[in-house]
């Protein structure tokens, strides 16, 4: 009797990892967004740019790609960004990002070590806040904010704004100190299935400061207005 | 009275019992044509050709079939043995539905509970015009443990069921089928 | 003693429980049978199938050949055998969902040294029944549920059964989808809000502006917003198709009647993530039962039917007509239909769908960080509330008790305006028509135990749908410890809901007592559900010793991680120990 109490108790009270965790095993999720891919039509040339974001994780811990680029008429890729980044939960809302990014164009190429915060402020303002340091040791930062309003269940109007931030002047970069540059986007998406989503819409973009003039010097127009249409697809 | 010594809530049944109705004093008339129904009407003690012994419970009258005589009068002897409060009720369909939905008056205004009967609350008058009816000679209420009986002249003929008509009862299967066969 | 339990086996586990005499006679060698000495056995084959849906076809699984499984009937007392071989390329189990067992019985992977039956291999479940009343059985693996693994379990008391009807169907509740289970999860992991359709558009807004008025909206607004939650989220899964014993709504179920029968409805809620309100309209129906345990018969027009949950209700047609079992899920995408006819090939009218409520601050409960402490949840008239333009401070709080916080009664809801019912509870119950409520439910036999809990716990139930993880007190299944308590014990689990999802809580191996109002007569459920926002308690006596689950029944939920141990420590080894 004592030794079947034993048994009983030991099958009861013996932590059974192997049984413990079948069925329950911490899943990866996976998934792809081409946020962006856009035809841009402006004054001077025309444009296509993308924006990329992609997981694969579990609940808790990712690893996040995200990468941006911008094609001009007759410049070929003038921009190409690739980050590679750990996210890490913080909070509810929130993920820790840390990484590195590499731009390989414009040349000469350059990368960065970089951390932020990425999530969701209230109000559903999707954020992404970043900041970089190169391996010139220059310091800069883009803080990017956007939120959806259904005006339909298909119909999703997109307002978009980007702010970016240097630390010093980057004259390679056309950079200036402070505030280099400001951005607003606003895109209407029909959601055909919630997975492709082709849309319209408008950008304007401004360089500021010593930004805009180092982009007049180089030949650019630091305000920026175009018309755009494209597509957003995930997986 | 006797009769009513029984059990507690026989003896707070006077409403109900119809043997009762010679002490009250509403009623000075044994079993007036008013108390006829077309399930039959209330009979007498002494002119009962024989006593049937019936057991309720959750949710159960036994025996669950009964024969009697046209105008046969029958003395039922009742016996919960459940645990909660249960009527025996012989009537028609229609009656039956209006049964059940003044006991459902009763329990809304707390005049009885599931379980028992609350004395202080049948003697009240409700001023809303649920106060107790006087007139339901077809209905016996009788609390767990208890007994009571009741003394019934059936008619020559008619379609009737002896039921509790405590809400939800009847439903749960607590009906016996009556038949009147030579 | 000295025991790698890393290799445990379940051939291991159950050599040494069968040593133990936990297990009785058990079959040590896949395939072969060992049923001495059972007074009832059954073998079930569980594979890959396929169903035709109104003429749709859809993968499934089938255990013993079907969609829902067959019925399995036994009698109380009995000592039953049911030898379950898997055809899966996966791993498999089955769970006897209500039924008092030995833990290694119980069917779910992970507790009680239970493991899945791997894919080729068999197991042999014996149980002695110690209770009858209607239960289910259904996979306790993955998404499998959701797929077709599960039936229904009819016990017939060994004494007097309290309920006489003169004829009686199982009406079996599910959701069926073309998508995998797999395949929803990742869409819940990855897209939060994928199968709302029903999110706040333009249109509401102008519409709720013209309604509530500029100020009331604006405020409404902002605070969703603050919470980041979406007050349309009634479902984490649309798509479905719901099924009543397996056939769709244009196949319509039928069972038969003659009229003035008693006839006695076994209703099982088999759905995986599906919350149903349950009506058959010109039919009142009288309930009996809840989760297989009789209850003080109470006649309701309708009920709300939580996932995982049973009701045995009695309706006596006296018309000759065919009449509907309604099922509409709570966020109203679709129903559920069964026919109730004198002859086949009837159809009842089909009512037009009822209003989907939406979420109001008051589902939020007192947990979101907002200041709303002080609403009394218990006793406030839904009927006479202005939800919009509720007044945070002004409800007393104070008075509110246990038994009757939770329960509060699906009041009629208003529909005299133009927007949708306001509130969780709000099933949109037709004036004059009676909604059950749990506060209806009174046991009828009386607890055996009254002692007051020695023993208080309480589970908040918490969760972050931006990212569709579902916890209790914060942690995913394993990654918190878990609850322990000794055989015999009185213990008072108190759940608290954080979240905007309504939870149906089941608890394997024993019976919650509800505490519901009820003194001594306190009714027996395996699942309760926990509305959001509201606070829920129950009662128990822990007389089973085992490694039990305790978990939110919508599959997806628990997949998640809304799931602990409920571990109850046998007293002998307590003491020996």
């Amino acid at each position: 009797m004592r030794i079947k109490t034993l048994i009983a108790a030991a099958l009861l009270l013996a932590p059974l990892p192997a049984q413990a965790m079948e069925g329950h095993v911490e899943p990866l999720f996976w998934r792809l967004t081409l946020d962006q891919l856009e035809r841009h039509w402006q004054d001077g040339q025309d444009a296509t740019s993308w924006k990329l974001d992609g997981f694969i994780g579990g609940d808790y811990e990712k690893l996040r790609i995200k990468s941006e680029g911008e094609a001009t008429d007759g410049h070929g890729v003038e921009e190409l960004e690739i980050q590679a980044l750990y996210s890490v939960m913080v909070d509810d809302f929130w993920d820790f990002q840390a990484g590195i990014r590499h731009d390989f164009r414009p040349q000469p190429q350059t990368s960065y070590a970089t951390i932020g915060f990425q999530g969701l402020a209230p109000q559903f303002l999707e954020v992404d806040a970043q900041a970089f340091l190169s391996d010139e040791g220059d310091l800069t930062a883009r803080l990017e904010t956007e939120i959806d309003l259904p005006l339909t269940r298909q119909l999703i109007l997109q307002p978009h704004a980007e702010i970016d931030l240097s630390a010093q002047d980057v004259p390679s970069q056309t950079i200036g100190a402070g505030v280099s540059s400001l951005g607003l986007g606003l895109r209407l998406r029909y959601e055909i299935v919630q997975e492709v989503a082709p849309y319209i819409g408008l950008s304007w973009e401004k360089r500021l400061g010593e930004s805009a003039r180092l982009s007049r010097a180089a030949g650019e127009d630091p305000d920026r207005v175009s018309f755009l249409a494209g597509i957003r697809l995930w997986l | 009275m006797s009769l009513f010594t029984r059990g507690l809530t026989a003896a707070m049944l006077l409403a109900f019992a119809p043997t009762a109705q010679a002490q009250h004093h509403d009623h000075a008339n044994h079993h007036s044509p008013a108390d006829a129904t077309a399930a039959g009407q209330p009979g007498k003690a002494d002119t009962a050709t024989r006593t049937l012994d019936v057991t309720l419970g959750e949710h159960f009258i036994d025996p669950g079939t009964i024969r009697v005589a046209p105008g046969e009068t029958v003395r039922f002897r009742v016996t919960n043995k459940g645990e909660f409060l249960h009527s025996f009720v012989i009537a028609d369909t229609k009656t039956h539905g209006d049964r059940q939905a003044m006991m459902g008056m009763m329990l809304d205004h707390g005049m009885i509970t599931e379980t028992a009967v609350n004395p202080d609350q049948m003697k009240m008058d409700h001023g809303d015009g649920h106060g107790m009816n006087h007139d339901h000679h077809d209905l016996l209420l009788v609390a767990p443990g208890k007994s009571a009986e009741l003394v019934w002249t059936f008619p020559q003929g008619g379609d009737i069921v002896i039921a509790c008509d405590m809400p939800g009862h009847y439903e749960a299967g607590m009906a016996a089928s009556l038949t009147i066969t030579r | 003693m000295t025991m790698g339990t890393e290799g445990l086996s379940r051939r291991d586990a159950l050599r040494l429980a069968a040593a133990a005499g936990m297990a009785g006679v058990v079959s040590l060698y896949p395939g072969r049978r060992s049923f001495a000495s059972a007074d009832h056995e059954t073998s079930l084959l569980v594979e890959e199938t396929s169903i035709t849906i109104d003429g749709d076809r859809f993968g499934a699984i089938a255990m013993g050949g079907s969609v829902p499984a067959p019925t399995l009937r036994w009698r109380e007392g009995q000592e039953v055998v049911v030898q379950v071989t898997n055809r899966l390329r996966e791993p498999t189990s089955i769970h006897w969902h209500g039924l008092l067992l030995e833990g290694m019985m119980d069917g779910a992977p992970g507790f009680n040294a239970y493991s899945a039956i791997a894919p080729g291999e068999s197991f042999t479940y014996r149980i002695r029944l110690r209770q009858s009343g209607t239960y289910w059985y259904h996979s306790h693996s993955g998404g499998q549920e959701q797929r077709g693994m599960y039936g229904a379990i009819i016990i017939d008391p060994a004494e007097r059964e309290p309920v006489r009807a003169d004829r009686e169907h199982v009406i079996v509740l599910s959701d069926h989808t073309a998508d995998h289970p797999d395949h929803i999860m990742r869409k819940l992991k990855v897209s939060e809000g994928y199968y709302n359709k029903g999110k706040r558009t333009l249109g509401d807004l102008i519409g709720d502006i013209r309604r509530d008025g500029l100020a009331k909206t604006w405020a409404d607004r902002r605070d969703w917003g603050d919470m980041r939650m979406d007050p349309t989220d009634l479902a984490d899964v649309t798509g479905y198709r719901f099924l009543a014993n397996g056939k769709g709504i244009q196949d319509h179920w039928t069972g038969l009647f003659k009229p003035g029968e008693r006839v006695r409805l076994r209703l099982i809620n088999a759905s995986a993530m599906s919350i149903f309100d349950v009506a058959i309209p010109g039919l009142p129906m009288t309930i009996v039962s809840a989760d297989g345990q009789n209850v003080l018969p109470v006649k309701v027009d309708e009920f709300r039917f939580g996932v995982g949950e049973t009701y045995d209700v009695i309706v006596m047609p006296t018309e000759d007509r065919a009449y509907t079992l309604m099922a509409e899920p709570i966020d109203r995408s679709g129903y559920a239909r069964a026919t109730l006819a004198p002859r086949p090939g009837m159809a009842g009218e089909i009512p037009p769908l009822r209003p989907r409520a939406i979420l109001t601050m008051a589902d939020m409960g007192p947990h979101h960080g907002m200041d709303h402490g002080s609403m009394d949840h218990g006793s406030m008239d839904h009927s006479s509330m202005d939800h919009g333009a509720m007044d945070h401070g002004a409800m007393d709080h104070g008075s509110m008790d246990h038994a009757a916080m939770g329960h509060d009664a699906p009041v009629p809801a208003p529909p005299t305006r133009d927007g949708p019912p306001q509130g969780w509870d709000q099933a949109g119950t037709p004036p004059g028509k009676r909604a059950l409520t749990y506060a209806d439910l009174k046991s009828l036999t009386r607890n055996a135990d009254t002692r007051e809990p020695a023993h208080e716990i309480s589970l908040r139930l918490t969760g972050i749908m931006e990212r569709y993880i579902w916890t209790l007190n914060g942690h995913k299944f394993d990654h918190g410890g878990p609850i322990r308590v000794n055989q015999g014990d009185r213990v008072r689990l108190t759940f608290v809901n954080t979240t905007m999802m309504a939870h149906p809580m089941h608890l394997h191996g024993m019976f919650f007592e509800l505490e519901n109002g009820q003194t001594d007569r306190k009714p027996r459920k395996h699942v309760v559900i926990v509305p959001p926002g509201k606070t829920v308690s129950v009662v128990l006596t822990a007389d089973e010793p085992g490694d039990w689950p305790l978990h939110c029944h919508m599959l997806f939920h628990m997949n998640a991680g809304m799931m602990t141990r409920f571990i109850v420590t046998p007293s002998s080894a307590t003491a020996t120990l």
